[in-house]
């Protein structure tokens, strides 16, 4: 009997990859973000660009967090409801996850430098730190994005005397690996960047006149890097595209579904989430064009053009939520998008790679109950956390509340706290 | 293992610097004082600190137990997920509080910070219980039965009640079961109830994971002949899952892995432990500050005062340590791993144990551990040369053991008198100072032999008479270059935590 795999998993699995992956995309952005406006304030003297970073530090080191806990419930709960998938990835996957991992381990280290060692060591020591966050940032995708190239086409896996994997063939002959590392670094810097221009942007209309300046100054910075991001994202969407139609046809059909025209029957039509996303890329030119059309009439960045870019931000962000889950649902059931690949595999190893076989031990009322009960309040408290740390002696309301370099200092020689412990 | 060592060196100061910080800063809300909100905030950044990179080894360990043993992630996701499942939650709440805890100190009313700080420990303890029950299972699963009996001395290897589906079983000769050691319980429902011996089920086990056919198993040796050729293609792991489905339903997928042997024991003493190397790493630390800051300094007084409460809290832990949970972790042992007692007292022939060595092992051997692990001087306990080679756990764990319970003897006193001279003369002597700075590595190597007593003392099983260690591996192993490049780069990401930490916390 066929039963296709349950949507409440699909949506648990979806919930926990996409407060993850959205937050994760944010703190690439960031993580390349602060040390480079640290490294500006520092080099002109400019306190507010300093404590900017600093804030935006704060909340980086909590998002960070909340990020890696979500890919680690996202790990837990696919090992929950797919055990034998996820042995079967654990067999073969030891080059790429092994690679993520170690970069994870040294994103952790630099954050909790970055972070603790502000003000402790010296300028250039804290940017060399600052350095190895953001790099150590832009390679975690690497890794994990060579086994989202094998799910899409399975190069380099070989499947006799058992199954294993080169690495080497999976990114060099899988032609959707390059374009799918590339979009997801230049997508990241994309939607941080356009969301810390849209944040700023928000703050513009709510500090004192004396500051709007600096913020629109940064709101101005920000934006067309956003837009240069976005551009590069343009070309690199359509060499994925081509990639999946050369190796991943199934997927390639499902995205596009209806769109391709009679005589092309998708086995699943995704194509409204591709309508959506392509809505949502457009959102963001929509306000890039807007606003660099306002700058070329009026000479500079006005209170219209502001308040239109406090869309941009969030429709990045939703872009990135879109894409990410059309992408990872147009191969289902199957989590290799080649099902004509099957007939060449064990039964066993066909029953590992379908979405359809769900743990049924964990496929239970009561599983679904609990995660409802415990998840809801915990959601909440996220959202509070989110908010303490956006607000908490964050952004200043006014150019008074700027403090100076000796201020700073002066301050913290006073808590007890900076004494020695 | 270097990764999940790593992991717990960190964990325990996610398990004991919380409570002490809590337990500072209620101080502090009641008495009004001070310096005790200053020791709270200096613990507090501590374990805030460490979560992250205790957070990062998680994620390195949860990658290398998938990596490298994804057979037994197998097993364990599928058969007793639901406490990793919850661990989720646990990890969500113990990351949010842990942050709220330290951002928001301004921002809460104190009751509501404290309050925080108080779910800070929970969340960490309420994960620990997650993951230390599917330990627990590891170590000795609810539907295993040991085979050793004290009175006579005999050993037999442990034997595993299934719950074997009716059609399932009606494909199985009765004659053929009992001649493997099986033997029928009796009927429940639509399933019979089977007790396989341990061997058996090793083998069928390490036959499925491998992707065996019934045809090509040792399934084929008890089942009827015209069973066997109607199932000979059918995947062995098919059938082995149909039998261990039912077999958790019927104990309770919610509940199997929380009512595994010495399940409790576990949890208090893994939190004690935790407890202990927080209380004496600080003990340690402001000993060392006390040694190295002036006499006319302005903190002598906070440092006096942190290492009061450092020392009491020390002494506390490690006597619930030694006293309680210690006992009730070794009498879990006696029950359920008569093999791994073995293995730690030593009963070889093989090698000169430590009571041998120092002349006391008709004490400890034939009256004091007979006494405390079954009650009773004219029980035996288990002889290591009786027990089946291939269930022999290793015998080094006999010489981490009595290491451990040395070490602990020697922090036991450290405590006592660091407490005492506390109290009494508000210090210590110098030369007292610098035993207790050298505390908290002797805590920490207590706690990792006994970790290493408890996980080594497991082999050659993952999972206790049902999965041994080479089942669980992957079928491509990395070569040993890698895996010495891993574990030397994790050494040194935490050689680099430590240093952050002390510029961060130490540095004046």
């Amino acid at each position: 009997m066929h039963v296709p795999e349950p949507a409440s998993v699909i949506g648990i699995l979806s919930l926990a990859y996409g407060i993850h992956i959205v937050l994760v995309n944010l703190d690439i952005a960031l993580a390349t973000l602060i040390p480079t406006l640290k490294g500006i304030g520092e080099r002109r003297g400019d306190c507010f660009l300093v404590n900017r970073a600093k804030t935006l530090m704060r909340y980086y080191a909590s998002t960070y967090a909340v990020a890696g806990v979500f890919g680690t419930a996202f790990t837990v709960a696919l090992l929950s409801f797919y055990p034998s998938f996820v042995a079967f990835v654990g067999h073969i996957a030891w080059t790429p996850f092994g690679l993520a991992v170690l970069t994870i381990a040294l994103r952790f280290l630099t954050i909790a430098g970055y972070w603790y060692l502000w003000d402790r060591v010296s300028s250039r020591t804290h940017l060399v730190i600052g350095i190895t966050m953001a790099a150590s940032g832009l390679l975690i995708p690497f890794g994990f994005r060579a086994v989202f190239a094998l799910l899409n086409a399975p190069f380099g896996l070989h499947l006799r005397p058992q199954p294993y994997l080169v690495a080497s063939e999976t990114l060099l002959s899988n032609p959707t690996f390059a374009p799918l590392y590339l979009k997801s670094v230049f997508g990241a810097m994309a939607a941080g960047t356009l969301t810390l221009a849209s944040a700023y942007a928000w703050r513009y209309f709510k500090v004192d006149e004396s500051l709007k300046e600096r913020y629109a100054s940064l709101v101005s910075r920000l934006l067309p890097a956003g837009g240069l991001f976005l551009t590069a994202m343009l070309p690199l969407g359509f060499w994925y595209v081509i990639g999946l139609l050369a190796v991943s046809q199934y997927k390639f059909i499902n995205i596009f579904g209806r769109w391709l025209g009679p005589g092309i029957e998708p086995a699943r039509d995704y194509s409204l989430i591709f309508i959506l996303k392509m809505g949502l890329v457009a959102v963001q030119i929509g306000v890039l064009l807007y606003v660099f059309q306002r700058v070329l009439k009026v000479g500079e960045l006005d209170d219209r053009s502001l308040r239109w870019t406090r869309l941009a931000g969030p429709a990045a962000l939703a872009t990135v939520l879109v894409g990410e889950m059309l992408n990872a649902y147009s191969q289902l059931p199957y989590f290799i998008a080649r099902p004509d690949l099957f007939q060449f595999m064990p039964r066993h190893m066909v029953e590992a790679l379908s979405a359809e076989s769900v743990n049924t031990l964990a496929n239970l009322p009561g599983v679904y109950i609990v995660t409802g009960a415990m998840l809801a309040p915990l959601l909440a408290a996220v959202a509070a956390l989110f908010y303490i740390t956006l607000t908490e002696a964050g952004e200043p309301e006014s150019e008074e509340e700027i403090p100076s370099d000796q201020e700073v200092e002066d301050k913290e020689a006073e808590m007890p706290e900076h004494s020695s412990d | 293992m270097v990764g999940i060592e790593i992991h717990w060196f960190i964990l325990q100061y996610v398990l004991g610097l919380p409570l002490l910080a809590v337990i500072a800063e209620a101080i502090w809300m009641k008495s009004g004082d001070e310096l005790w909100k200053r020791l709270s905030r200096t613990l507090t950044k501590g374990f805030v600190v460490v979560f992250a990179v205790g957070a990062a080894t998680g994620t390195a360990a949860e990658f290398g137990l998938i990596l490298l043993w994804p057979n037994l992630a197998e097993v364990a996701g599928r058969y007793i997920y639901f406490p990793l499942y919850m661990e989720i939650f646990a990890f969500i709440m113990e990351c949010v509080f842990v942050y709220i805890y330290f951002f928001a100190e301004e921002r809460l009313s104190r009751r509501a910070h404290l309050l925080a700080g108080i779910l800070v420990v929970v969340g960490a303890w309420y994960s620990a219980s997650m993951i230390l029950s599917v330990n627990s299972f590891m170590q000795a699963p609810a539907n295993v039965v040991a085979g050793y009996d004290p009175l006579t001395g005999t050993w037999a290897p442990p034997k595993v009640i299934l719950q074997v589906p009716s059609q399932i079983a009606q494909a199985l000769d009765v004659d053929k079961l009992s001649a493997s050691g099986a033997e029928i319980l009796g009927t429940q429902g639509a399933s019979v109830a089977i007790s396989f011996p341990s061997g058996l089920v090793r083998t069928l086990m390490a036959e499925a994971l491998a992707g065996k056919t019934v045809g090509e198993s040792s399934l084929v040796a008890i089942a009827r002949p015209e069973a066997a050729q109607v199932l000979a293609s059918v995947p062995l792991k098919s059938i082995l899952n149909s039998i261990l489905e039912t077999t958790v339903l019927s104990a309770g997928v919610y509940t199997l892995a929380f009512r595994s042997g010495g399940y409790l024991a576990t949890l208090i003493h893994a939190i004690g432990a935790g407890v202990t190397v927080s209380a004496f790493t600080v003990m340690g630390a402001y000993s060392l500050r006390l040694i190295t800051c002036r006499e006319d300094d302005q903190d002598r007084e906070y440092y006096r005062m942190a290492l009061r409460f450092a020392a009491a809290a020390s002494l506390i832990a490690i006597a619930i340590q030694g006293i309680g949970s210690g006992h009730a972790m070794g009498v879990a042992v006696v029950r359920h791993n008569p093999e791994k007692l073995a293995a730690m007292e030593g009963t070889s022939s093989g090698i000169t144990s430590v009571p041998k060595l120092i002349g006391l092992e008709g004490l400890i051997h034939e009256k004091l551990i007979p006494r405390l692990a079954y009650s009773s001087t004219q029980a035996k306990i288990p002889d290591y040369d009786a027990i089946g080679p291939s269930y022999r756990p290793p015998l080094i764990i006999h010489y981490m053991y009595y290491a451990k319970l040395g070490l602990a003897v020697l922090l036991g006193l450290t405590a006592l008198g660091m407490t005492r001279h506390a109290v009494r003369h508000d210090s210590a002597p110098g030369w007292f100072l610098k035993v207790s700075v050298v505390s908290p590595a002797l805590a920490h190597a207590t706690s990792f032999l006994g970790w290493g007593v408890r996980e080594a003392g497991r082999k050659p099983w993952a999972i206790y008479a049902i999965m041994d260690v080479q089942a669980e591996l992957t079928a491509n192993p990395p070569p040993t270059w890698q895996l010495v490049g891993v574990a030397v780069y994790l050494a040194a990401i935490l050689t680099l935590l430590c240093l952050v930490v002390y510029r961060y916390l130490w540095r004046r």
